[in-house]
C-alpha cells in the first residue's frame, strides 16, 4: 500500500513539474525587488517555457517557503539561522547556500544633510538610539529619524550583525517593508538615515554616506574592506536540480552577473 | 577539489584550533573568511563547509536547543548532595517534667537545587532556581520523612528558589527578584541557603567615579584596591494593610498600619586591596535595620515580634502598641585575609555583629525582663525555679572567627576549615542565622569544623562537625525558653557527612 501510494505522489508530483515549469521564488526583497525579476526576464526570453512566480517579502519568508516547499528557492540577504537549518532538517529537507551576488549595505542620509560621514560606532550609536540628534555626530542640531526594515527582513538582521554589535534597534526606529520604502522615507524627510542594499542608492532625494571613509564602492566590497559588506543567495532543499539548477546556473553566468551588476550589487565574479 | 574534502579539510583545521565540536559552526566564519581572503577557497567553496557545518552543529544535541533571540548566553547547572546527619539537642529544663530535653535524631537526607542563568541584550539578565523543601533556611529533603507524606517511596515537593532578573553595566547593577545573597558575609548572619527577595543595587565605587568623570566611556581594568557598595530593599514580611486580625482594635484607618509590611534594609561597604603579593585584605562594614511592620509566617515570628508593647512606634487608634518592633540595628563587619600556604589558597576570616538596640531587644522583644521567675521540671520530675533572665551586653554581640586551606576544584583537591563563633540573644536575626551551627538557637557558642575532598572534577565529600554550647547558663523566661524558645538549647552537637555531585 505504501509502495502504491509512493508511486501514485511520484507520478502526480513528475506530472507537475512537467507540466507547469513554474519555478516559485520567495524571501529577500533586496533580491526580489529588482534583481531576481530581471534575471527571470532574461531566462525567460531563452527559455519560454518556464515561467515565474515571485515573491519579495523578506528573507525570512523565503526561509518559511523553503521549510513549507511551497518555493524552490529561497532568496536571503542573511545566512540560514541554525533554528531554520534545524526545522529544516527536521522535515528532511537540507537547506544549501548558493552566493548569487555580493551586497553592501549603505547608509543613506537625505540628500541635504551637510554631513560628510560618520564612523562605526557613530552608525551604531544612531541606530541603537545611544545618539538622538545630529549635533552629536557633527551635523545639524535635529532630531534624527531612523528608518530600519522590518524583521522579517535579512538586511535587518544583517545590519544588527555588521553594525550594531547584536544590539537591538532604537525604540523610535520606524520599520519599512522594503529598501525602496526606506529610500523614500529619508528623500522626504531631512533628518532621516537609513540603510538599503547598493541596488537602491541611486535614487533622487538621497546620498550615501561613508562610514570610516569608505564607500560600498564594488572594489570595496569584493575585498570587504568596506565594513557591511555581505554575500546574497539562493537557498534550496539540497543542490538544486532540474529547472532551479538551470535558472541558478543561469544567475552564476556571465549573462545573469552582468545583470547583476547593472542593477547594482557586485557580481560572484 | 571535492566539497567533501574541503569540509574535511576545514574540519580539521578547526579543530587543530581546539574548538569543540558544538562551536564549530559559530567559530568557524573568522577562519572561513581568512582562508577567501587567501583565496584557499572561493566564496561559494566557504560557504558550502559553512553550511555543513551548520547543519551539523544542528544535529547535536545542543544544536537542537532553541533559544529566544534576547538571549545571549544561557547557563543550567545543578547539584545534588546526599546527606546523613545526626545531631543531639539537650535542652534546658522545660516547664512539664515529660518534655523531652535530649533530642537525639540521625537523618537521611537529599537537596536538589537547579539553576538557570541567563543574560539579555543591552544589559539586561536573570535567573530561576529551583530547590527541594520550602524553609527558606535548608533545601534538605528528609528521606521517606514521615512528617511531609515522603515515607514509603513519597515523592517530593519543589519549590522555587530564585526568580530575578537585573540590569548591569560596567559599575552599576540592580536586581530584583528572590536572589543569591548579594552580601559579602558568613554564616555568623546569614544561613547561606537563604536566597533573600527584594530589591538590591551594587555599585563599583572607583568604576563609577571613572565612568561619571570620563566621557570615553573607558572603564579602568580592576586595580589593586577595590569598593564598592550593596544596598538592598528586602520584603521581609508583606501584609495585607487592613489585616484587622493583627489587631484586635477598633476597626479604622489606624488599624491598617497594624499590618505594615516589615522590609529589611542591609547596606554594606565593601573594600579589598591586594597589600603584598598574593594577600588580599577584604573587609566589609556594614548596617541592617527592619521596619516595624508586623510578622507572621515565619519560623521565629513570636520572638521576632515584640511582646511587650512597652514602646510606640506606630500607634493603634486607641493609643495601644501592638507587636511590631523587633529592636534589630545591627552593624555588621566581616572580613578576610586571604593568602597561599605551601602553594594553596588560605584565609582567615572573621565576622562581627552588634545590635546597637540590643539591650531594648532583650527587654522589649525578648522578654527578658528579670521579674519574676519561671520554674521548671527535669525528666523525672523535680523542680527548679531561676528567675527571668536579664539583658547582659553579651546578648548584643555575635562574633566569629576562623581560618581555612585549600580548595576544591578538581579531582584531588581538599580543603579544610574551622571557626569559632559566638552569638548573643539579641545580636542577631533568629530567623537568618545559620539552622546548623547549634540548630539555629541563640545564646550558643562553639566551633564548626570540616573536610572537604574532590573525589572527581565535579564531586565533593564532605564532613562537618558542629559542636555549640550556652553562652550564658540559665536564661530562662521570655522568649529564650518561651514562644519560639530561640535560646532554649544547653548544648547542641552535630555531623554531616555529605556527597555533593555538582552539574
Amino acid at each position: 500500500m505504501k509502495t502504491l501510494i509512493a508511486f501514485a505522489a511520484a507520478i502526480a508530483a513528475s506530472a507537475t513539474m512537467a507540466s507547469a515549469q513554474q519555478l516559485v521564488i520567495k524571501g529577500s526583497d533586496t533580491l526580489g525587488a529588482k534583481l531576481v525579476p530581471q534575471l527571470a526576464e532574461a531566462y525567460k526570453a531563452e527559455n519560454p517555457g518556464v515561467t515565474f512566480s515571485i515573491a519579495a517579502e523578506g528573507s525570512s519568508t523565503g526561509f518559511a517557503a523553503l521549510l513549507d516547499q511551497t518555493a524552490h528557492i529561497g532568496m536571503a540577504s542573511r545566512r540560514a539561522k541554525p533554528t531554520e537549518t534545524s526545522a529544516a532538517l527536521a522535515k528532511g529537507l537540507e537547506l544549501r547556500p548558493t552566493i548569487v551576488a555580493w551586497d553592501g549595505i549603505a547608509i543613506i542620509l537625505n540628500s541635504s544633510n551637510l554631513l560628510k560621514g560618520l564612523t562605526k560606532k557613530q552608525v551604531e550609536q544612531i541606530f541603537t538610539g545611544d545618539i538622538t540628534d545630529w549635533s552629536a555626530v557633527g551635523g545639524a542640531p535635529g532630531k534624527i529619524s531612523v528608518y530600519t526594515r522590518n524583521t522579517a527582513s535579512g538586511t535587518y538582521a544583517d545590519f544588527k550583525e555588521l553594525a550594531m554589535n547584536k544590539r537591538d534597534y532604537a525604540g523610535s526606529a520606524q520599520k519599512m517593508a522594503g529598501n525602496e520604502q526606506i529610500v523614500s522615507e529619508v528623500a522626504k524627510n531631512p533628518a532621516g538615515i537609513g540603510y538599503v542594499g547598493l541596488a537602491y542608492v541611486k535614487a533622487p532625494g538621497v546620498k550615501v554616506a561613508p562610514v570610516d571613509g569608505k564607500t560600498p564602492t564594488q572594489a570595496d566590497v569584493r575585498d570587504r574592506s568596506y565594513p557591511y559588506s555581505r554575500p546574497t543567495f539562493y537557498y534550496t532543499n539540497g543542490a538544486p536540480a532540474g529547472a532551479t539548477k538551470s535558472f541558478v546556473d543561469f544567475t552564476l553566468s556571465a549573462k545573469g552577473q552582468k545583470i547583476v551588476e547593472q542593477v547594482g550589487f557586485v557580481p560572484v565574479k | 577539489m571535492t566539497q567533501k574534502t574541503l569540509t574535511t579539510w576545514a574540519l580539521a583545521a578547526l579543530c587543530s584550533l581546539g574548538c569543540g565540536a558544538a562551536a564549530l559552526a559559530q567559530d568557524s566564519s573568522a577562519l572561513l573568511d581568512a582562508l577567501v581572503r587567501k583565496k584557499v577557497l572561493t566564496s561559494q567553496e566557504a560557504e558550502d563547509v559553512r553550511a555543513d557545518l551548520i547543519k551539523d552543529n544542528a544535529q547535536t544535541n545542543a544544536g537542537k536547543l532553541q533559544l529566544s533571540n534576547s538571549i545571549t548566553s544561557l547557563k543550567l547547572y545543578g547539584d545534588i548532595r546526599l546527606r546523613y546527619q545526626y545531631d543531639d539537642v539537650q535542652k534546658q529544663l522545660a516547664a512539664a517534667k515529660n518534655d523531652i530535653h535530649d533530642t537525639q535524631q540521625d537523618r537521611e537526607r537529599i537537596r536538589l537545587r537547579l539553576g538557570a542563568d541567563f543574560t539579555l541584550n543591552g544589559g539586561f539578565f536573570g535567573g530561576v532556581g529551583l530547590q527541594t523543601a520550602q524553609a527558606a533556611d535548608s533545601a534538605n529533603q528528609t528521606v521517606n520523612s514521615s512528617s511531609d507524606s515522603a515515607a514509603g517511596f513519597g515523592n517530593y515537593n519543589i519549590y522555587i528558589s530564585k526568580a530575578y532578573f537585573g540590569w548591569a553595566n560596567d559599575w552599576l547593577t540592580a536586581i530584583g527578584g528572590k536572589q543569591a545573597n548579594p552580601f559579602y558575609t558568613t554564616d555568623l548572619v546569614w544561613d547561606p541557603d537563604i536566597n533573600p527577595v527584594g530589591a538590591v543595587e551594587k555599585i563599583d565605587i572607583i568604576k563609577g567615579f571613572d565612568a561619571l568623570s570620563s566621557n570615553s566611556g573607558d572603564i579602568r581594568s580592576e586595580g589593586p584596591f577595590n569598593l564598592s557598595l550593596v544596598a538592598g530593599q528586602l520584603a521581609f514580611s508583606d501584609n495585607t494593610e487592613a489585616n484587622t486580625s493583627v489587631w484586635a482594635g477598633t476597626k479604622n484607618e489606624a488599624t491598617h498600619d497594624n499590618a505594615t509590611d516589615c522590609w529589611l534594609f542591609d547596606t554594606q561597604l565593601i573594600a579589598s586591596a591586594k597589600v603584598a603579593s598574593g594577600v588580599k585584605v577584604t573587609v566589609a562594614p556594614g548596617y541592617m535595620t527592619y521596619t516595624n511592620g508586623n510578622t507572621s509566617g515565619v519560623n521565629n515570628s513570636v520572638s521576632f515580634n515584640s511582646t511587650s508593647g512597652t514602646t510606640t512606634y506606630l500607634a493603634s487608634a486607641n493609643g495601644t502598641a501592638f507587636s511590631s518592633q523587633r529592636d534589630l540595628s545591627i552593624i555588621t563587619a566581616p572580613g578576610d585575609v586571604s593568602f597561599k600556604v605551601c602553594g594553596l589558597p588560605a584565609k582567615v576570616l572573621w565576622d562581627f555583629a552588634y545590635n546597637t538596640a540590643g539591650s531594648k531587644r532583650a527587654t522589649d522583644v525578648l522578654g527578658l525582663t528579670g521579674v519574676g521567675t519561671t520554674t521548671v521540671k527535669s525528666a523525672n520530675g523535680v523542680s527548679y525555679t531561676y528567675p527571668v533572665a536579664t539583658h547582659s551586653s553579651r546578648d548584643d554581640i555575635a562574633w566569629l572567627a576562623g581560618a581555612q586551606v585549600g580548595e576544591n576544584k578538581k579531582a584531588g583537591d581538599w580543603s579544610v576549615f574551622g571557626n569559632f563563633r559566638q552569638t548573643g540573644i539579641a545580636a542577631v536575626d533568629p530567623n537568618l542565622n545559620d539552622s546548623d551551627f547549634a540548630a539555629g538557637y541563640l545564646n550558643m557558642q562553639g566551633v564548626k569544623a570540616g573536610v572537604n575532598y574532590s573525589l572527581t572534577d565535579y564531586c565533593v565529600a564532605s564532613v562537618t562537625y558542629f559542636d555549640a554550647w550556652n553562652l550564658r547558663s540559665n536564661v530562662y523566661g521570655g522568649q529564650a525558653t518561651g514562644g519560639n524558645a530561640i535560646a532554649a538549647a544547653n548544648s547542641v552537637q552535630l555531623v554531616q557527612v555529605d556527597l555533593n555531585l555538582k552539574f
